[in-house]
């Protein structure tokens, strides 16, 4: 192929506060409609704005996850514009001086590492919702959402296909939630992304004329989006037409991208410095105090997962997917859990235990401490793989510690000749057939009767005491 | 600094005044006369000024104290001052197309 | 006169009633709704305030036609502050609407008239409370002050008014116009009446980012302090040769008097006064443009329907008043693309030359004593047809907005029958000082309300 995209990304994200930007109301989604309002989020004449330190604090933890310089002064403006979702008739948002500046976010894509340098981050305020299908030949419009707070993150133009366009999305979004700042729930618009877009020969340096995309809230989209419109750009240059600078719309339900018209696009939104709040001044003692409270970020965590624990990187990655299930396997192991039971623990049955309960790492009820004290107990020969499961199960729904468990429910595993010996007896006694058919040469006759002594056993039997006995009586 | 008649509609239909034709001519002689008389500003030397304003030099802090969103309540519900209240919902006329300018 | 709000209630009512009326009031409080809610410094005294202050039992509808029959859902600090402290709501005062005017003609409710002479404005934007006050109606109001709209209107009606430093009193539930340079005021028959209600309604509002949490000290005492060793300033800029004689010669006895109640005079300069008037009428437009964007009969208010969205709103916002559209466009104008640097930019780095005038002078003196309008009252429509001209009204007290610092205008007596006023200003937070000294200049005029 001899065109090279050039894409550059803006991607608008919900912070997760409890209450909005601007006012006290709840910051809450999906409740009756005009229900978390007030004076101030409704724009009435009178009512002025203050800002919510918690807003501040996830914006600044934000911008440091994205490796930002954060500045100490920033600069609310006015955005104005028109809108019936638009209380005020103007947007409270950061202009010519923004939170946070010149970050850089490291990604995986397909052909191995890039890495996209963010140009801005900054805070702004929500808009409400205008609801066109609710009042026939009307526009319903519910407020609850106007005031809430957004950052705003605008990368340079560093990405060069749609794969890796989600590629980055889907470790931006990973950041942020591992950070914890926003629930990055695309379904409920808490991420929502523009991109800018324009094509150039390969090996030419200077920038061809952009087209942006609007409305895409879902990486599927946005890769389908890219494609759409990469293509349309090498069409009407190859027919040695030219592309003209332009806002598209993203139609997620017909899967098209269609030119706004020219009225919804030509705006002058008469940015000026907000009157009504003094700048954002952070100091840089809540800076760096905000930079050591970060956690590590997951490509960090990854690559010390498989360092210092000697995780595979499959292990590694997909112990590091949530900062919980992180979390958890570090104390299973600081419990005295060996490296690899643990990460297999924690993937397989306790995974599976959790997706059962619909729990996460951080509200499953079985202690990281017990469940390497029942690794142990696998480990030392107390108890099978198979009652190990079971006794999670029990840790869950009742409580207690592994070896009281086992104690209690009789998991202990028999290793003890006399009475293993009794089981096997009775078993070959039970079935001449195939102990004839083993002595016979057919040697996959032995998993059934291990199996049989199991089942006699009611699965407290040592497996593999079970197989030695047997092969040894048989031979 | 002047204004043509074709400035003060574009101005207007950014501020979503609608002018008559009448008050489109007046306005345009009025700014004119305005923005003459603010002329004066040009012979200013600002080499030296900060474009701050007095408020926002001041040591405010940025954000609000603990407890002040308590008293954000509306005493009553926005149907008792709604123009056009309908289910829960303030109803506006469409816009010319169904799609908004979204990611504003 | 009595500090009764049901008796001043009865005697509005009456007198408001008859063709003799003034127009100063937009609505009256219920008869039964007059008993104060608290004991305090205000005793029960019956306040009047200006229609753009959000309260709960009156509508607030900043005289304008949009916000007809506007019921606000929430009270304003200042309102809550005045009846925590005894102080009585009486009723909502003329104004010009959203404050943009100097004579209460750009009302859709009439003109107020001035009760010196019916034929006059009250001044502007404040009107109703000037004139209500001078009327004999009651002692206290509160007004809102972006250009000179509490201190010219005492001025032309012979009350005291004061613009408080910016961020000394909350905003929040005054209707924006322009939010940098807006400030509520108070006006009183007296300095101690206004100094009363100015302590009532100061301090720090968590509604409101730009108050500040300076103490807030007794002002009503401060007025009686005297000027012995005060230094008063005299700047040059707001005596020019223009200045009307007969208005010259009543400041210059009030500095006399200032002067034989033991302060010293200093001659002082503000040398960019003159570029007050051209950066005030692109900054407070610039702001107005936007804060009256929410004027759009989605969510409150007056709506004119169309077909669409844009004819909703062009409709709608029709019901704007001339000056008002007039600001809109002008401020749009220098907020659009392209110009923001050469207009609004500009008129930032004027205004903090300005504001570096303030600082330098009150490096010398305490005070700063100057005329508050260039005329006295002038006769309904003389200046409804000269925008420019009307501004010109504000030329002494738009600074004192431009730069944030306090100011107060005193009765110094009367040309022709009519109140001419005396302005003091002082540096940020120097509220106390301008009051004291407000109380000098007040004690030693000789006048009379009519
Ligand atoms: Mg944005
Ligand atoms: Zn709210």
């Amino acid at each position: 192929m001899t065109w090279e995209a050039v894409i550059g990304i803006e991607i608008h994200v919900q912070l997760r506060t409890a209450r909005k930007l601007f006012c006290g109301n709840e910051a809450v989604f999906g409740d009756v409609p005009n229900t978390h309002v007030c004076p101030v989020c409704l724009g009435l004449p009178g009512a002025l704005p203050t800002t919510n330190p918690e807003a501040v604090a996830l914006a600044l933890s934000t911008a440091l996850a994205l490796d930002c310089t954060v500045h100490e002064t920033s600069v609310w403006s006015r955005k104005n514009y028109f809108y019936p979702d638009l209380p005020k008739g103007y947007q409270i948002t950061q202009f010519d001086r923004p939170l946070a500046t010149d970050g850089v976010v490291e990604f995986d894509g397909s052909d191995g590492p890039h890495s996209v340098r963010i140009r801005r981050i900054h805070m702004e305020e929500d808009a409400g919702k205008s609801i066109h299908d609710r009042v026939p030949g009307a526009t319903a419009v519910d407020l609850n959402r106007a005031g809430t707070p957004l950052v705003e993150i605008v990368t340079e133009p560093d990405l060069r296909t749609p794969g890796e366009v989600r590629a980055f999305l889907g470790t931006l979004k990973h950041t942020l939630e591992y950070v914890d700042v926003s629930d990055c729930n695309m379904e409920e618009g808490s991420l929502r992304a523009d991109a800018n877009i324009s094509i150039r020969r390969r090996g030419v340096e200077q920038l061809g004329t952009k087209t942006e995309i609007k409305n895409v809230n879902s990486f599927s989209g946005i890769e389908r989006a890219l494609t759409i419109e990469i293509a349309r750009q090498i069409k009407v240059l190859e027919e040695g037409g030219t592309i003209h600078q332009q806002s598209l719309l993203w139609d997620d339900h017909t899967g098209e991208v269609r030119p706004m018209r020219s009225k919804e696009e030509s705006h002058d939104y008469r940015y000026f410095p907000e009157p009504d709040l003094p700048p954002l001044r952070i100091s840089k003692a809540d800076i760096d105090a905000a930079g050591r409270a970060l956690p590590e970020l997951p490509r960090a965590r990854r690559a010390r997962f498989e360092t210092d624990y000697s995780l595979p990187a499959y292990d590694a990655e997909i112990l590091t997917q949530s900062a919980a299930t992180a979390d958890y396997f570090e104390r299973v192991v600081g419990a005295g859990a060996a490296a690899k039971s643990a990460s297999n623990w924690v993937m397989g049955a306790l995974q599976a235990l959790m997706n059962e309960r619909g729990d996460d790492a951080r509200t499953v009820p079985v202690r990281p401490a017990s469940l390497a004290q029942l690794i142990s107990l696998v480990k030392d020969g107390t108890v099978s793989d198979s009652a190990a499961k079971k006794v999670l199960g029990f840790m869950a729904e009742e409580g207690g510690d592994a070896i009281q468990i086992v104690e209690a429910k009789g998991l202990v595993q028999v290793r003890d000749a006399g009475r293993l010996s009794e089981w096997v007896d009775s078993v070959m006694e039970d079935n001449p057939d195939e102990v004839a058919r083993y002595r016979g040469g057919e040697r996959a006759v032995l998993g059934f009767l291990v199996g049989q002594v199991m089942r006699r056993s009611q699965g407290q039997a040592d497996p593999r005491r079970v197989n030695e006995l047997l092969a040894e009586r048989l031979g | 600094m002047s204004v043509t008649r074709a400035d003060v509609e574009r101005i207007a239909e950014l501020a979503r005044l609608e002018l008559g034709e009448q008050e489109l001519g007046r306005l345009t002689s009025e700014l004119n006369g305005i923005l003459g008389h603010i002329g004066q500003l040009a012979s200013l030397d600002l080499a030296a000024t900060s474009d701050l304003t007095p408020q926002i030099r001041s040591p405010l802090p940025a954000t609000r104290p603990e407890g002040a969103e308590e008293a954000d309540v509306l005493r009553q519900s926005p149907a008792s001052f709604a123009p056009d209240w309908r289910e829960g919902f303030f109803v506006v006329p469409p816009p010319p197309g169904v799609h908004r300018e979204p990611s504003e | 006169m009595t500090h009764d709000a049901g008796s001043a209630l009865a005697r509005i009512a009456e007198s408001e009633a008859g063709p003799g009326g003034l127009n100063a009031f937009l609505s009256l409080a219920d008869a039964d709704d007059v008993q104060p809610r608290a004991n305090g410094p205000l005793a029960g005294a019956p306040v009047a305030v200006k229609d753009n202050i959000s309260t709960t039992a009156l509508p607030t509808t900043c005289g304008s036609r949009l916000l007809d029959g506007y019921q606000a859902p929430y009270e304003a600090t200042v309102v809550r502050k005045l009846r925590d402290a005894g102080g009585v709501v009486i009723g909502k005062t003329n104004l010009d609407e959203f404050g943009m005017g100097s004579s209460t003609e750009n009302s859709a409710y009439g003109p107020t008239l001035n009760p010196h002479d019916r034929s006059r404005v009250p001044g502007g934007s404040s009107g109703g409370s000037a004139a209500a006050i001078a009327a004999g109606y009651t002692t206290m109001a509160l007004g809102s002050d972006t250009g000179g709209s509490v201190r010219q209107p005492a001025s032309f009606c012979g009350v005291v008014g004061i613009k408080p430093t910016y961020g000394r009193v909350s905003r929040y539930g005054l209707a924006a116009f322009a939010s940098s340079l807006d400030q509520v005021g108070v006006l009183g028959r007296t300095v101690t009446d206004a100094a009363t209600l100015l302590g009532a309604i100061s301090g720090h509002d968590p509604h409101d980012a730009t108050t500040a949490d300076t103490p807030v000290p007794d002002y009503a005492d401060d007025v009686g302090r005297g000027v012995a060793g005060m230094v008063v300033g005299v700047p040059a800029e707001y005596f020019p040769d223009a200045l009307d004689p007969a208005i010259r010669s009543l400041l210059e006895s009030g500095l006399e008097r200032l002067v034989e109640a033991g302060a010293r005079l200093e001659k002082v300069s503000l040398a960019h006064t003159s570029y007050a008037i051209p950066a005030y009428y692109l900054l407070a437009p610039a702001e107005a443009s936007s804060n009256l964007a929410r004027y759009d009969g989605v969510r409150f208010g007056v709506r004119q329907e169309g077909s669409d969205i844009a004819s909703m709103y062009e409709k709608t916002r029709r019901g704007f008043g001339d000056e008002v559209k007039r600001r809109i466009m002008l401020g749009t104008y220098a907020l659009s693309a392209g110009y923001y640097d050469e207009y609004y930019g500009t008129a930032q780095r004027a205004r903090s030359l300005i504001t570096q005038d303030f600082a330098e002078v009150f490096a010398r003196v305490d005070v700063l004593f100057t005329p508050t309008a260039p005329t006295t009252a002038f006769s309904l429509g003389e200046r409804t047809g000269d925008p420019l001209a009307m501004y010109m009204s504000d030329v002494f007290t738009v600074t004192a907005n431009l730069a944030g610092i306090p100011g107060v205008s005193v009765p110094v007596g009367y040309v022709d029958g009519l109140p001419v006023g005396g302005q003091l200003l002082a540096p940020w937070w120097g509220e106390s000082t301008m009051l004291a000294a407000a109380g000098a200049v007040e004690a030693s005029s000789p006048g009379s309300l009519p």
